[in-house]
């Protein structure tokens, strides 16, 4: 695990903004993780400030999404800037839906360095970059590299696996990614690498909009058909198989959300893989 | 003149939509978009429609009016071929864009002061293995873990170290996944299809196979 940004062990209060161009799965990635953050013990108030969005937006899925009262950018902006304020004040952990493209938070960020701002009152900014296998996806990254001052020191580069159409090689796919000067910059800076597992039947879950609990346990929302088993059984194994590797391994545990339920089975899971090497060791002494 | 060029406009047709293809798949293949577009993944009334086929006076190779069967597997060549084509200009424009990679490489491009250490192989400045003109013709010949960025000079050990530590393991993971790879399914395809588009899918997976072969 990196050592950047995870020098010291002081756990604060966590802002995560996914960032991407449109369909790269920004939302998606969200809405994993707060599914995976609650389910662990841990929780996070989000807000949605996607106006555009209305198909796939976490409002769908989640009650408890706060929203702005308008699209209009200059009163989202405004919003964005009450939300901040709330959190420093309250110490919370958060998520922010901010869409693709020309957004109000880039406009506040333009007007304010939100980052030195929050991370001074005692916020980690957590910066995630969605991308995909296509080079529009890298363009993306170049632009907001070199024009945008969304700049945190703890920043997270999701390689989308869910966007590799072939299915047969991310190497292939990703290769051109791997390579790309604005990617190696972000690295080279202190950016994570992390890459997203696909869930081949993700559009199937959040058609629904169902959670993935619920659609892993074969919940059944009225007027809607039911998930085949094996699309069941393909949740369950990427929920608790796949997932931990990603959030656990991949990303540096203050980046996130405490989640105490996945500590204390980490720690069992520890604990289970020594008891025979402890039990080994006593028979020796013995 | 006007006759002439009539008679050539005529063969150009000829070549362009041979005989052995019914008048009814020309006519899906040229509406193909719009087709996809109305009918949004919906199932298609194939026993209304071959009645307005013949109405239309489209017809099977022989001449003959149109059944459903008929009309379902032109539907189905007509679909194939658009992605055929989309696929092979996509190819064709990998390959364009893989040759202009080449020669933006060329040695003669690259900054004077690149000198290769001895024993070493030489590498541009990005750290990648400076091979043949050939063989970088192809981006994905090179392989992955001939790209060594963090041996930068210019970068502070600290971040050098942290990508290294990024990016060997994400070869890691993509040569083990390259290891354990699984044919894609048809369920999966047909997902994809529903999802992106037949054309898309198939463009991309030709896409693919051309940077893998180079």
């Amino acid at each position: 695990m990196s050592t950047i940004g995870n020098s010291t062990n002081d756990r604060r209060p966590v802002l995560l903004i996914a960032v991407g161009r449109q369909r790269c799965g920004k939302t998606v990635f969200l809405n994993t993780t707060v599914q995976f953050v609650r389910a662990h013990g841990g929780n996070m108030v989000m807000w949605n400030a996607d106006t555009m969005n209305r198909t796939h937006s976490l409002s769908l899925f989640h009650s408890d999404v706060l929203e702005p009262g308008s699209a209009d950018p200059e009163d989202v902006k405004a919003w964005l800037e009450e939300r901040f304020i709330d959190m420093v004040e309250k110490q919370y952990d958060a998520l922010l839906d901010v869409g693709g493209g020309d957004t109000p938070l880039a406009r506040l960020v333009d007007e304010v360095p939100i980052v030195s701002e929050l991370e001074e009152r005692g916020v980690r900014v957590v910066l995630v970059h969605l991308i995909g296998p296509e080079r529009a996806d890298l363009d993306y990254l170049e632009r907001f590299l070199t024009e945008s001052r969304l700049a945190p020191e703890a920043t997270i580069l999701v390689l989308n696996k869910g966007l590799v159409l072939s299915g047969r090689s991310d190497g292939v796919a990703f290769a051109e990614v791997r390579r790309h000067p604005a990617f190696l910059e972000a690295v080279g800076g202190g950016a994570v690498v992390a890459t997203l597992p696909r869930l081949p039947c993700m559009s199937q879950v959040t058609d629904r909009g169902l959670t993935f609990v619920e659609a892993m346990t074969g919940i059944v929302k009225p007027g809607q058909a039911p998930m085949s088993f094996f699309d069941q059984s393909r949740v369950k194994n990427w929920w608790s198989r796949e997932l931990p590797g990603f959030f656990l391994e991949r990303i540096p545990s203050l980046w996130l959300p405490d989640m105490p339920a996945l500590r204390a089975e980490v720690g069992e899971a520890k604990e289970a893989r020594s008891r025979p090497r402890k039990a080994e060791a006593q028979s020796a002494e013995g | 003149m006007a006759e002439k060029k009539e008679k050539w406009l005529a063969v150009l047709d000829g070549m362009a939509r041979p005989g052995n293809r019914s008048s009814l798949f020309w006519w899906m293949f040229e509406h193909h978009d719009e087709i996809v577009e109305a009918t949004a993944g919906q199932r298609m009334q194939w026993k209304r429609l071959c009645v307005e086929f013949v109405a239309m006076g489209l017809t099977d190779t022989s001449g003959r009016g149109v059944t459903e069967a008929n009309a379902r597997k032109t539907w189905w060549q007509a679909r194939r071929e658009k992605a055929r084509r989309a696929a092979a200009r996509a190819a064709d424009e990998a390959k364009r864009d893989a040759a202009a990679e080449a020669r933006r490489n060329y040695p003669s491009r690259m900054p004077r002061d690149v000198r290769p250490l001895a024993g070493e192989p030489a590498r541009h400045s990005n750290g990648a293995v400076v091979v043949s003109a050939t063989a970088r013709a192809s981006p994905s010949a090179l392989p992955i873990a001939a790209a060594k960025p963090w041996e930068d000079p210019k970068l502070p050990p600290e971040r050098a170290r942290h990508m290294q530590e990024q990016l060997e393991r994400l070869d890691r993971e993509h040569e083990w996944n390259a290891r354990h790879v699984k044919p894609l399914s048809k369920e999966r395809y047909k997902e994809l299809e529903q999802e992106f588009g037949v054309e898309r899918v198939q463009q991309r997976l030709l896409l693919n196979r051309a940077r893998e072969e180079g």
